[in-house]
């Protein structure tokens, strides 16, 4: 072992004197996850960048839509980006825009509700705030959206809302609190009629059915649930849930999305990959001095001599990702209480299948050239189906059904199940067990092709 | 008993114990033959050189010794203990210098050396010292902490010398290390080679260059097309072509024309002879001046003669019938 621990030892020594290589293939995850996550995601995974925007809104209707917009605007993931305040004055409303208390002041007209039933032409009155830049034109693009929405619902579901805006009328003047029981089922099959022909083009599922036991998932769980999720998925976030939440430093609680948490797994394991192959590599290139065939002549043998290459890369990729996790925490990107035992299980891994794909491609290559070319594009294809360069789950289903063969995909899960999701090493079993299958694997027919090479003595 | 030379040489007397001990040793590869049945023995502080041009077998046999091959067929034994790819304890015994410089260029000689004597269970003090007498040996002490990458071509030579040194092998196994280096540091490592013997280190040298094999070794095997042609100290190699001096006649002459010329000289044995040009062994005081006289008596027209005593370079000829540089 002393003489495996003194051939790492050397080989990082010299890495140490030429890092060039090691260098860029660590700062690429970092600059790369740095650059896609500022144009596609909010800083640092703090939340949104906007601050909360002040509506003002005054209802000259206060029928059945202006109504059911007041509900809908007073629910509490919109409430988490506007401030919605509902005016009975109009002059009051304007006082306060001159004021400067909102971005925005938007009226709704009298009769808004049956004019838009009647398909009449409806005008929304909307006045920004002029000492604004921003947050106005958020407003007017939000309202803009709010326009083809009802435009939209009406055109769809116009003859059911009109109806049931005349049970309700017809209900307060004769003074009843219910509507009849007979007009309200008419009124709800009226709706579905026209609702059912588009709904699998403009809405999503909205139930899923798997089998799961009581103790797997809670009923909030599966209320949070969206169609793209899974049983494990469902297992996983009531796990995430069973947890205490946690407050970071600024107050922000911990837990929300986190682009970066994301992205530097998954151009992390592109790198692991690649750095697997620096390590390996190192077999020909001394092969090459001369060095190699010397170290074979020594008592450490053909044995301890690969197998010095194979920790030395193995060494190589975990303090790799040990960088790559420290400047992911130094940079806020990675929380600093993920699991440890997790961590340190799935780096290991990671690192372990990273090796043995290096292996296992110099076990069969015969020069610098070939195995680096086949190295190439292995790493390159695992990442495009892996989830690497895009998120598997966004290529076509024919696509998806490979990434399970890559050591990416089931690296990116396990990083994210840590860094993104907050789970722990038990959570991660499944996907380091394959990791290190993988990684056994890999090293045991790249030991074995190697070992046969040079016992033959090709070098000599 | 063994008797010691000038210069602290010794060679092995009889009954002395051989520290390497190689017998019938095979290599082939398909129907090619590598080695062909070789034998040598080289006892303990001897330098035992294997001279041959390129292709003769020498690499391959030093690999088969040093554990880096196998033999088809033969045994190598060091120190009373069976050679074999595996045998980790022999190798631990065995300094080896391959013929190219395997260096570690982003690192300084010193820890190129601290590697090296690590790999041979070397440790702490003990190789901190080894290591400064080595590079005080080889003559980098005060480049020891340089990259080697920044060091000329003969300094690479003499730190893989020292490579092989650094953890005081028994057996000292040397594959042509003196090919490419200019005459200044192949002296300087011939230097450290005969130190090492002097030290009682068993030297197994490889080389094609005539003069360095009769300056530095002790025995020599001739070593042709993977057999030994014939085996001996430097003297007793020589003899092989004559006691007395080795005449070179250059000459307008054909062979046959010389061959009847010589014919029924008493004092005159061929070693070579070609149109124009004749290598003879002449015994006895005034021999080649009498040679000389006899053949511009039989009006051979003689352009120029070089008296010699003999070397191995005559001896190659004779025993092969071409030049060591075919």
């Amino acid at each position: 072992m002393l003489s495996i621990a003194l051939m790492v030892a050397k080989d990082l020594r010299r890495r140490l004197r030429a890092p060039v290589g090691l260098i860029v293939l660590l700062i690429f995850p970092l600059a790369f996850a740095g650059m896609v996550g500022m144009a596609f995601g909010p800083s640092s995974g703090s939340g949104s960048v906007l601050p909360v925007i002040t509506i003002l809104m005054v209802d000259h209707d206060d029928d059945l839509l202006s109504q059911a917009l007041e509900n809908a605007t007073g629910n509490e993931e919109f409430s988490q980006q506007f401030h919605m305040v509902w005016i009975e004055e109009e002059g009051e409303a304007r006082r306060m825009m001159d004021d400067g208390e909102a971005s925005a002041l938007l009226i709704l007209p009298q009769n808004f509700t049956a004019d838009l039933l009647d398909g009449k032409a409806v005008t929304l009155a909307l006045i920004k705030n002029p000492a604004q830049s921003i947050l106005p034109q958020v407003v007017e693009e939000m309202a803009g959206v709010l326009g083809v929405f009802l435009d939209t619902g009406v055109r769809i579901l116009g003859e059911p809302l009109k109806a049931g805006s005349e049970t309700f009328k017809g209900m307060e003047k004769d003074g009843n609190l219910f509507p009849d029981n007979q007009a309200l089922v008419a009124l709800t099959l009226q709706a579905a009629a026209k609702v059912r022909p588009i709904s699998r083009y403009v809405f999503p599922p909205a139930m899923i059915f798997a089998t799961v036991s009581e103790s797997d998932v809670t009923p909030a769980t599966l209320l949070q649930a969206s169609p793209a999720d899974t049983v494990d998925d469902l297992r996983r976030r009531q796990a995430a849930q069973a947890g205490d939440k946690e407050v970071n430093d600024d107050g922000v609680e911990e837990g929300g999305f986190n682009i970066f948490a994301i992205l530097l797994p998954m151009v992390s394991l592109m790198s692991i990959l690649f750095m697997g192959d620096n390590g390996m590599r190192d077999l020909l290139a001394e092969e090459k001095a001369g060095t190699l065939t010397r170290q074979f002549a020594s008592p450490a043998g053909v044995g301890r001599v690969l197998l010095g290459k194979i920790v030395l890369t193995l060494v190589i990729c975990c303090g790799a990702m040990l960088l790559l996790a420290v400047a992911g925490m130094a940079l806020g990107w990675i929380s600093t209480s993920i699991s440890v035992a997790g961590a340190v299980l799935q780096v290991g891994a990671v690192a372990l299948a990273a090796t043995g794909m290096s292996s296992f491609i110099y076990g069969f290559a015969r020069s610098e050239r070939a195995a680096s070319t086949f190295q190439s594009a292995m790493v390159m294809g695992m990442s495009m189906l892996g989830g690497s360069m895009v998120p598997y789950n966004q290529m076509p289903a024919f696509l998806q059904a490979t990434a399970p063969y890559t050591i990416n995909y089931w690296g990116i899960r396990g990083l994210t199940d840590l860094t993104a999701r907050g789970l722990g090493a038990a959570d991660v079993l499944q996907e380091s067990g394959v990791l290190l299958l993988i990684g056994m694997l890999g090293m045991a027919i790249g030991w074995w092709r190697l070992s046969r090479r040079y016992a033959l003595g090709s070098t000599a | 008993m063994s008797c010691n030379l000038p210069g602290g040489l010794r060679v092995k007397g009889p009954g002395e114990a051989n520290l390497i001990r190689v017998d019938d040793l095979k290599k082939t590869y398909g129907q090619n033959v590598a080695v062909d049945g070789i034998s040598f023995q080289a006892a303990k502080g001897e330098i035992f050189g294997l001279l041959g041009p390129n292709g003769a077998g020498k690499t391959t046999t030093i690999s088969i010794i040093s554990g880096l091959l196998e033999a088809t067929t033969g045994t190598v034994m060091v120190d009373g203990r069976a050679m074999s790819p595996t045998a980790s304890g022999v190798k631990k015994s065995m300094g080896v210098v391959p013929q190219e410089i395997a260096l570690y260029e982003e690192l300084s000689a010193r820890e190129n050396l601290r590697f090296w004597g690590g790999l041979y269970d070397m440790s702490g003090s003990r190789l901190t010292q080894r290591v400064a007498e080595v590079l005080d040996l080889v003559g980098l002490a005060d480049r020891a902490g340089d990259a080697v990458k920044t060091y000329s071509g003969g300094m690479k030579r003499r730190l893989n010398l020292g490579l092989g040194l650094v953890h005081e092998p028994g057996l000292l196994l040397l594959d042509e290390p003196t090919v490419g280096v200019d005459p200044q540091a192949r002296l300087s490592i011939l230097d450290v080679i005969r130190a090492a013997a002097r030290e009682g280190t068993t030297v197994l040298y490889t080389t094609h260059y005539m003069q360095e094999a009769e300056e530095l070794c002790h025995r020599l095997a001739i070593l042709d097309h993977g057999k030994i042609l014939a085996e001996g100290s430097v003297d007793e190699l020589k003899k092989m072509v004559g006691e007395g001096e080795v005449v070179t006649v250059h000459g307008n002459f054909t062979a046959q024309q010389m061959h009847l010329a010589l014919e029924g000289h008493p004092h005159v044995r061929t070693i070579s002879l070609e149109d124009h040009k004749a290598m003879l062994a002449v015994a006895g005081d005034g021999g080649s001046a009498r040679l000389l006289q006899d053949l511009l008596g039989q009006a051979l027209e003689v352009n120029g003669v070089n008296v010699r005593p003999p070397s191995l370079e005559q001896v190659f000829i004779k025993l092969t019938g071409r030049d060591l540089r075919d």
